[in-house]
């Protein structure tokens, strides 16, 4: 004889309902998010610091009352015209950063295509030394590089900056160069019987798919550039100065030669802002761009 | 496949059978590195060639003067008499052999916090990645409100739990508040690539270690830290590389009003490459720091090729070793 | 060695879906149990919830008489197989499969045993310093199950093992599975979307859909009794033709066919005025000259498919097709969806000896045993007429 069905209509013997959590686990949780809120306090707890000593009187230092009363709120005016015009140093740092990733981005995708999709005799061993490139400290590069720019009458002008746009930045090529390596091959192959070549495969098809690392590459490129620092403050006058040299300078007190503090906070968070909103626009994307490169050496 | 009309595509694995069409695809190869290779003859070749170049001369003004010439080692000796730059040196060391774990043993933390499961993923991933995208600038001030002597933060805490609260941090410890503007500063990047790299380990292989037995712990040591020995060491070396080149926060940060590069800076925070970049910038000896910057360039290769061959020992990898 | 209870099991997930819906089962000490259903049935999650590796929302389950609800997987005794065998890639095969015990402390000498007899049983002797990537797929298979083994749990849990492997060789490690049982008997519970695999491997099976089991019942009684609509369809490859049928005038009619119901007997009068008809394509039989079979139907070949021991022949007839949820959950699960779309007509499919002549193009009369036949109400989806299981062998299967 056959067993029965045991299906929707038969009656079921109700065990009892029990709580679904282990204490266990409830303890593991609590840990984690203590963990959790305790860095995410320490991590923001500098930033917020600076926020409220941008709002204190201009001559005083950081003593005082944790949260400033009265708290000054035209220090960011202050900051934005008092003893220079704020406006003029961030078109400044605009451009830099413009010319500076823009062109980066592009010449390092093309490049990590080549790398990824083309056979060439030396491409193995210019992969290599590309890699190597990021091992070279800034010193010598640098110190031979001021000197001819100099020579070369680039001194004082943003023409460095365009020459870096230009030549790309190893780290975006290794990065590009994971992700289209990732790409199935028969994308390449249903191309080519399209009618495809190199340039239009990689225009129509890799580089419109490229979403993630492009955003990763203007986040990280970008951002750098923007908080630029020692080029600028080593090469250019100050008519051309961006502002990651001008706040650092900018703000001090003519008469008694004192940096005012609160003034160059303000004018540092002032200066900050379009790179975090920048990075809060595009995080998804440059999570997911990091995830799916598979940077995993 | 592989007739005379194949079109150029490029694949992997499938050899080219006409000699056209290799050289036209070398020439596209070529074509597409081009800007990325003129910048690197330019921006990097060149710049290595004249610097050793200028090692060997007595160069100390920036325009070629007539009484430019070849002093062969003469810089090199001076160097290694030079009991600052051994300190710099040292000093550079120091930093890398401290900012370098602690880095990965923060970013590793963060990362595993933030594959753990928690709710508000993205807000917390965000908080500790923003330091990141803050400008060294801004970073720096900050950090020098942060550890003001005179009531900055950590000054202030440690006096409300009744330790010390007037340190003079940026000019009697400027060394240890470097490292840990470094780690805060830099904790973000790493902390997404070990993310990738934790998620690049199937779940299937903690199930069978649940059931098996493991507890967290075991599994951390016996499946994640030794399925992620590649990105570890990619963040080693990587790390390594980083922290020797650090010169700009010493700078920003140093006490008092910064002239030039840092006359202020306080000597312990003096890393080689800025101790080179003061040789030129504050006594114009362009052959000088070039001297130095090759000797510093020698022995970041040696090292990182050190930890690099390391690999062998500790390093898993998939691939290479034991592919089919 | 421990039977399984689960009573009134419930899984459901954050996002409201409820994978697990009741599930009442009681397999036996040392018994192969198939859970088999099409994809997103509940299957997987019921076996993780016996594993301990998803929480249960509601109900109970008990290995071996005690209540493992709320225990940890690895305090539950079992061992499990995966689909992608999570094997630990940077171990080699040896430590793979010492890893468990080593965990739970089991002396050197012990391991060591136990690991010779795992390899002796599957053939791994000269696997076991070389790395999972270095190996085939069969072997990784056989090193999960080698892992497996070595732990002897009193449950063996297997998800999908055979689903990566090629098909010869998927046959040939069924066997293996097989054998292995009957000289282990451990109680195990294994997990398919195949319906081959269940009939060939179970002792008992049990069919899901959507997070409820529709019959458990050895192979046999799956096949020539299936409960409902579901259970009809989904065991059985080619699967059971399906048409709506009404009744009048004491025929069973349906695309212009009128089989009479005197030949049903006296279950003829039970059948409400609707039903849904089964036949499943074994059992029908071409028309010689100078028969005159009770029940026969006849169609013209579209398709026809040479197996070389059989043909399968398909011939559309004037019906709609049945297009019940459970038919088109079934074949949403299958890997191959129809090229063309779908045609107006029920396309109905029959096995025939083989050796006879073209079929294609031609009309054909095939007959039909009444008692083969099955009945399901339109409704309820429910079988009718109780079918028992004949003592014949089911036919071949795919």
């Amino acid at each position: 004889m056959t067993q029965g069905a045991v299906g929707v209509d038969a009656v079921p013997t109700r065990r009892r309902r029990r709580k679904r959590v282990r204490p266990a686990r409830l303890a593991t949780q609590a840990i984690l998010y203590a963990f959790v809120l305790a860095f995410a306090a320490i991590f923001v707890a500098p930033i917020a610091w600076g926020f409220f000593n941008s709002l204190r009187e201009l001559h005083q230092g950081v003593s005082g009352p944790v949260i400033p009363r009265p708290a000054h709120w035209d220090n960011y005016r202050y900051a934005w015209s008092g003893l220079f015009s704020f406006s003029h140093y961030l078109w400044n740092t605009v451009v830099l950063t413009f010319i500076a990733t823009v062109p980066a981005v592009l010449t390092s995708a093309f490049a990590g295509y080549a790398f990824a999709r083309m056979r060439a005799r030396g491409r193995n061993t210019l992969f290599i030394l590309m890699l190597g490139t990021t091992f070279i400290p800034f010193s010598i590069v640098f110190i031979p590089l001021f000197w001819v720019v100099v020579n070369l009458g680039m001194y004082s002008t943003r023409w460095p900056w365009l020459i870096w746009g230009v030549s790309g930045s190893a780290f975006l090529i290794f990065l590009f160069r994971q992700f289209y390596a990732s790409f199935p091959v028969e994308l390449d192959d249903a191309a080519a019987i399209d009618g495809c070549g190199h340039l239009r495969t990689f225009l129509h098809i890799y580089l419109p798919n490229s979403a993630g690392p492009l955003a990763v590459a203007f986040v990280l490129l970008g951002t750098g550039w923007w908080g630029e620092y020692i080029y600028a403050a080593l090469l250019l006058p100050d008519r051309l100065l961006p502002l990651g040299v001008k706040v650092a300078t900018g703000y001090n007190d003519p008469t008694a030669q004192i940096v005012l503090i609160p003034a160059t906070l303000a004018g540092a968070l002032l200066f900050t802002l379009p790179a975090v909103l920048a990075f809060l626009v595009l995080q998804k994307q440059l999570t997911r761009g990091i995830v799916t490169t598979g940077l995993k050496g | 496949m592989g007739t005379a009309e194949t079109p150029l595509a490029a694949t992997a694995a499938r050899p080219r059978r006409r000699a056209s069409f290799r050289r036209r695809e070398t020439f596209a190869f070529y074509g597409f590195l081009s800007p990325w290779l003129l910048g690197f003859i330019a921006l990097t070749s060149v710049p290595l060639v004249l610097a050793f170049a200028m090692s060997l001369s007595n160069l100390t003004t920036v325009n070629l003067h007539t009484n430019l010439h070849y002093v062969g080692g003469q810089n090199y000796s001076r160097a290694y008499h030079d009991h600052e730059m051994w300190y710099s040196l040292q000093r550079t060391g120091i930093l890398m052999v401290t900012i370098v774990p602690l880095w990965i043993v923060t970013q590793l933390g963060l990362a595993m916090i933030l594959n753990a499961g928690i709710k508000f993923l993205g807000l917390w991933r965000t908080l500790f990645y923003i330091a990141v995208v803050v400008p060294v600038v801004a970073k720096a001030f900050i950090w020098k409100a942060v550890f003001a002597q005179d009531g900055g933060l950590v000054n202030r805490v440690l006096g409300a739990l009744g330790g010390n609260s007037n340190a003079d941090w940026l000019l009697d410890h400027p060394t240890a508040t470097l490292v840990m503007l470094l780690v805060w500063g830099g904790a973000g990047i790493g902390m997404l690539i070990f993310i990738a790299g934790l998620r690049g380990i199937p779940e299937e292989l903690y199930e069978v270690a649940r059931i098996d037995g493991a507890n967290a712990i075991r599994r951390f040591v016996s499946i994640t830290l030794p399925l992620l020995t590649p990105v570890i060491m990619f963040q080693l070396v990587w790390g390594l590389v980083l922290a020797a080149n650090v010169f700009v926060e010493p700078v920003l940060i140093s006490p008092g009003l910064q002239q030039g590069l840092g006359s202020t800076v306080p000597t312990q925070n003096v890393t080689v490459n800025l101790y080179a970049l003061q040789r030129i910038f504050g006594d114009g000896d362009f052959g000088y720091g070039a001297a130095i910057a090759w000797i510093f360039v020698l022995l970041l290769l040696i090292v990182t090729a050190l930890v690099f061959l390391s690999g062998r020992f500790w390093v898993f990898y998939s691939r290479e070793q034991y592919g089919k | 060695m421990a039977g399984i209870e689960l009573q009134t099991v419930v899984k459901t997930f954050p996002n409201g879906v409820r994978a697990v819906d009741g599930v009442e089962l009681t397999i036996e000490d040392g018994e192969f149990m198939v859970l088999v259903g099409p994809s997103g049935c509940g299957k997987t999650t019921l076996l993780r919830c016996i594993a301990g590796l998803e929480e249960v929302t509601d109900g109970a389950i008990l290995i071996g008489d005690r209540d493992v609800t709320d225990v940890n997987p690895k305090d539950r005794d079992i061992a499990m197989v995966f689909q992608n065998y999570a094997l630990y890639p940077h171990m080699t095969v040896r430590r793979n499969i010492a890893f468990g015990l080593k965990v739970r402390g089991t002396p050197r000498a012990e391991i060591a045993a136990r690991i010779a007899e795992a390899a002796r049983l599957l053939g791994l002797e000269e696997l076991m310093d070389r790395r999972p990537l270095a190996l085939s797929g069969g072997q990784r298979q056989r090193v999960a199950m080698g892992r497996a083994i070595a732990r002897r749990p009193r449950v063996y849990l297997m998800d999908e093992p055979l689903s990566n492997l090629d098909a010869k060789l998927r046959v040939r490690v069924r066997a293996d599975l097989a054998r292995l049982h009957a000289q282990l008997g451990v109680t195990t519970v294994y997990v398919t979307h195949d319906q081959v695999e269940a009939m060939t491997l179970g002792q008992r099976a049990a069919v899901m859909n959507e997070g409820k089991i529709q019959q458990v019942d050895t192979p046999q009684s799956l096949y020539w009794s299936p409960v409902n609509l579901f259970v009809a369809a989904f065991i059985g490859s080619p699967s059971m033709n399906l048409v709506e049928a009404h009744i009048a005038d004491g025929c069973l009619r349906f695309a212009g066919f009128s089989l009479p119901l005197a030949e049903l007997g006296p279950d003829g009068a039970k059948l409400p005025p609707k039903v849904i008809l089964g036949i499943r394509p074994e059992h029908f039989s071409e028309v010689e000259a100078g028969q005159s079979p009770a029940w026969s139907i006849e169609g013209e070949v579209t398709v026809e498919e040479n197996l070389g021991a059989e043909v399968l022949v398909f011939f559309p007839i004037n019906a709609a097709p049945v297009e019940t949820d459970e038919i088109v959950s079934i074949r949403a699960g299958e890997e191959e969806e129809a090229l063309l779309a779908q045609e107006a007509r029920a396309l109905f499919t029959a096995r025939l000896p083989s050796g006879t002549r073209q079929l294609l193009g031609t009309k054909i009369r095939l007959a039909v045993d009444p008692e083969r036949c099955h009945f399901f109400d339109p409704v309820t989806r429910e079988s009718l007429l109780t079918r028992t299981a004949a003592d014949e062998p089911i036919p071949a299967l795919a």
